[in-house]
């Protein structure tokens, strides 16, 4: 059937059936700690950036930060969901949240707490200031270290919004968040081999400072409600789960188990 | 007056650093030049300025001066600060995402304690909102100077917040504007620093409010937003020791500074004062070094008795070699202190050769009136040389003249070499066993204009632009080298691609690396624990160092002094 000439503007569309399996594979749940997990994705990631790759196509910056940032929700999102499931003051906490129905069936028993992020996302320094309080019942505003490391975290998540939603357009938003004067105009997103390393280390600066004040203050506030009294027998159920979710194994750093955490932990504190 | 008193007193006479003399003796023995007076009013006045002369050039003396001045006059309220110990908060930034912020805080908060300092001076009363800030601020850079993480602020300061402060702690003490005087403000070893402090530096300031800071030449990263020049005036501080009045100004200085005992032991030696003045090469502090040598201060500097009572000419060369080596040591320390550059710092001493070397040959056979000591590099210089340039004047090896242009043979770019390093190497062609007069007289007779032509690929070779390349650690977990200077990561491995803290790797350097008479370090090593420069520096009270024979309060202060000026700018 022929078109009258002024409808053809541009080719037609054609009939395409997308099936959901041909884009998924089993998961495959990280046999690691969340933080050991996510440097070995963003580490992988941060090598497709060669200067010439990213000289060569502007496309692999922007896909590359909308990496980086999917990196780091996802640890987010791990962390979040562990701590609520072992601690029982923030079980207690997140008792009244909402989840789908259907949460129970697709995670199971055991991930159930994953069902809380449905539909929510943790790019952004607002939203995970939110969650971070209501579900884990820490202020990240009172920590300086952190809050600094949101701040500059933040920024990564601008950017990305620019490359995911308008190919790589600074919205107004975002502009102003990135403290670009208006007096430039427009603005596209350009990351260049040096820009996507400073990024790659907000990225980095931003889970570490998580997973040591989520794990810091998740202890102390086991100390001051007596979820961990101070003997190794009374403790180990609840520490060493703790301390091996936030224990990275990568940077070596971390006493060798969580006995001898605990040791150092009694010495300092009770 | 008592052995111990006079070794006191003799030990401050040759006191080489401005901001630990007593302002009894900064009054005393100042030189006040007609070029001091006119930099003295320009760090009195209004607008920012940027006073700037290497090591030793007298910029902390005419900051503590204008300091004075100020307190004793009634228009503007001075406050001193001191920012050399910068470099301690730099393990901060490997360990903590608001660095930049405790930074800030930290440069804002030495201002607030500068204040209380120049009250207490005044014998005026704290201001109310002075008095309530000020134990937090001196607890916030307490904490900050052992590297430590402060309690939060009760009052956090932003520079516009400051000046309104200052403004009124102005007013509260009678005067009508402030003059802030931030000495040591060039922490060459730390660019993030730098920049943050000239942000910092380019806010400070209203229709009251006036900042000045001391600079050093060569290497100091500005801020992107601060135009020097434009928004603070450049100010030399450096003595030129071709002018006319240049010997006197240092004989002058001489006579107000040493005790009637000391002056009475160069009477007869005045050529010999005059030849250690010009080896100084305008630097008051190289000169004090070398006429304590020279005297016998220490027990170290004299090798024969005789030289105890009557300066000589042999004690005289020792002195300037010795203050030769210790400008060049002082630009090879970079290579510790900023490690990206040392194959930099390596092709730099190649150059200071080469510059011997050539102006040796300019000068053979040229007359008196004819030699030169300043060599002229053709332009473009290139981002290489100049680097290397930069770092040769910041330690004040060269001295950057004008450039000039020689018409069709292009525009040459003039460096003078250090007068010391000129006359240790016989860059003037004169011989070895020349006449103090005659180096004297060649000094101060030459042709100013009379430069050596040269460019970089005569002195250093052809290839010498691929010696100049940064020196970056390859990736600590697979040993991959390093893609760029601005790589954070392994492009092999994806690792990060971790420094180590420049602070805390000069903390561990070995007391071998301090300007230490063989004596004074055979004596820590044998009689103390102290190894490292960091040891020193824990040692508050000097109960080790006082355990080595012949090491009082004068040396143990010293050592103590030499320890911190190592790990700072």
């Amino acid at each position: 059937m022929s078109e009258p000439g002024w409808l053809c503007v541009c080719e037609p569309e054609v009939a395409v059936q997308l099936a959901g399996a041909d884009f998924s594979a089993e998961f495959e749940s990280a046999p690691s700690s969340p933080i050991d997990d996510y440097y070995a994705y963003v580490e992988h990631l941060l090598t497709l950036g060669s200067e010439a790759a990213l000289e060569d196509s502007p496309t692999l910056g922007r896909l590359l930060l909308l990496g980086l940032v999917s990196g780091v929700e996802s640890y987010f999102r791990s962390v979040i969901a562990a701590v609520v499931r072992i601690c029982p003051l923030c079980r207690v906490g997140a008792a009244d949240q909402l989840i789908p129905l259907g949460a129970i069936d697709y995670y199971g028993t055991e991930a159930l707490e994953l069902g809380l992020f449905d539909a929510a996302s943790l790019a952004g320094a607002t939203e995970l200031r939110k969650r971070t309080h209501a579900l884990l019942g820490i202020d990240l505003n009172s920590q300086a270290s952190a809050s600094a490391a949101l701040s500059e975290f933040d920024k990564v998540c601008h950017l990305r919004h620019a490359a995911v939603h308008a190919r790589g357009t600074l919205g107004r938003g975002n502009a102003v968040a990135l403290a670009l004067s208006a007096d430039d105009g427009r603005r596209a997103l350009q990351v260049s081999f040096a820009s996507l390393q400073q990024a790659g280390l907000a990225c980095h600066s931003m889970v570490r400072a998580y997973n040591r004040v989520v794990y810091r203050k998740t202890i102390e506030r086991w100390i001051a409600k007596d979820v961990l009294v101070g003997t190794w027998s009374q403790d180990k159920t609840r520490f060493k789960p703790l301390f091996e979710l936030f224990r990275s194994q990568r940077d070596d750093v971390a006493p060798t188990n969580a006995y001898q955490a605990h040791r150092s932990l009694v010495k300092s504190v009770f | 007056m008592s052995a111990s008193n006079e070794q006191i007193n003799l030990a401050s006479v040759f006191e080489e650093r401005a901001e630990f003399l007593s302002r009894t003796d900064l009054k005393d023995w100042t030189q006040i030049t007609p070029n001091n007076r006119l930099v003295l009013s320009k760090l009195k006045g209004p607008g920012a300025k940027l006073l700037t002369g290497p090591r030793g050039s007298g910029k902390s003396t005419l900051l503590r001066a204008a300091y004075f001045d100020m307190v004793e006059a009634d228009a503007a309220l001075p406050i001193y600060v001191n920012y050399a110990r910068s470099l301690a908060l730099e393990p901060l930034f490997h360990h903590n995402a608001n660095a930049l912020a405790m930074f800030r805080q930290w440069v804002l908060m030495k201002i607030v304690v500068g204040t209380v300092e120049t009250f207490e001076d005044l014998d005026h009363r704290l201001p109310d909102s002075l008095a309530r800030i000020a134990d937090d601020a001196q607890q916030y850079i307490d904490r900050l100077a052992v590297g430590q993480e402060p309690e939060p602020l009760l009052q956090e300061l932003s520079p516009g917040a400051l000046n309104k402060l200052l403004e009124g702690w102005a007013r509260d003490a009678g005067r009508k504007r402030v003059v802030l005087l931030l000495d040591d403000a060039a922490h060459a070893f730390s660019q993030q620093q730098q920049r943050e402090f000239f942000e910092l530096f380019r806010e400070l300031r209203s229709s009251r409010v006036a900042a000045k800071a001391a600079v050093y030449p060569g290497i100091t990263s500005y801020s992107p937003n601060m135009h020097v020049g434009n928004e603070a005036e450049l100010i030399e501080a450096w003595y030129r020791p071709d002018t006319d009045d240049y010997l006197d100004t240092m004989r002058s200085l001489l006579r107000r500074r040493l005790p009637a005992s000391l002056l009475q032991r160069l009477e007869g030696s005045e050529e010999l004062v005059d030849y250690l003045a010009l080896a100084s090469f305008g630097l008051p502090r190289g000169f004090l070094v070398m006429l304590r040598q020279v005297l016998g201060v220490e027990e170290d500097d004299a090798e024969f008795e005789q030289e105890l009572v009557t300066p000589t000419r042999r004690a005289a060369d020792r002195a300037v070699a010795a203050h030769a080596q210790s400008v060049r040591d002082i630009f090879e320390s970079l290579a510790e202190k900023m490690p990206r550059y040392r194959r930099f710092v390596e092709v730099g001493a190649e150059l200071e050769r080469a510059m011997v070397q050539g102006l040796m040959r300019f000068n053979d056979k040229r007359p008196s009136s004819a030699k030169g000591v300043v060599v002229g590099l053709a332009e473009p210089l290139g981002p290489q040389l100049s680097r290397v340039l930069d770092m040769l004047e910041y330690a004040g090896v060269v001295r950057k003249n004008e450039s000039v242009s020689r018409g069709v043979k292009g525009v040459f770019q003039r460096y003078e070499l250090h007068w010391a390093i000129v006359i240790d190497g016989n860059a003037l062609s004169l011989g070895r066993s020349v006449a103090v007069s005659t180096v004297i007289d060649v000094l101060r007779t030459r042709d100013a204009h009379a430069f050596m032509r040269s460019r970089g690929t005569t002195l250093l070779g052809r290839d010498f632009t691929e010696r100049c390349t940064l020196d970056l650690a390859p990736c600590q977990a697979c040993g991959t080298p390093r893609v760029s200077e601005e790589a954070q990561f392994c492009m092999k491995c994806g690792r990060p691609l971790t420094e180590a803290s420049i602070y805390e790797e000069l903390l561990k350097a070995p007391i071998d690396r301090l300007p230490l008479t063989p004596k004074k370090l055979a004596g820590l090593k044998e009689h103390s624990a102290l190894r490292t420069v960091g040891d020193i520096l824990l040692d508050d009270e000097s109960r080790e160092i006082r355990q080595v024979p012949y090491v009082g309060a004068v040396w143990s202060a010293r050592i103590h002094r030499y320890a911190e000026e190592y790990v700072s700018v």
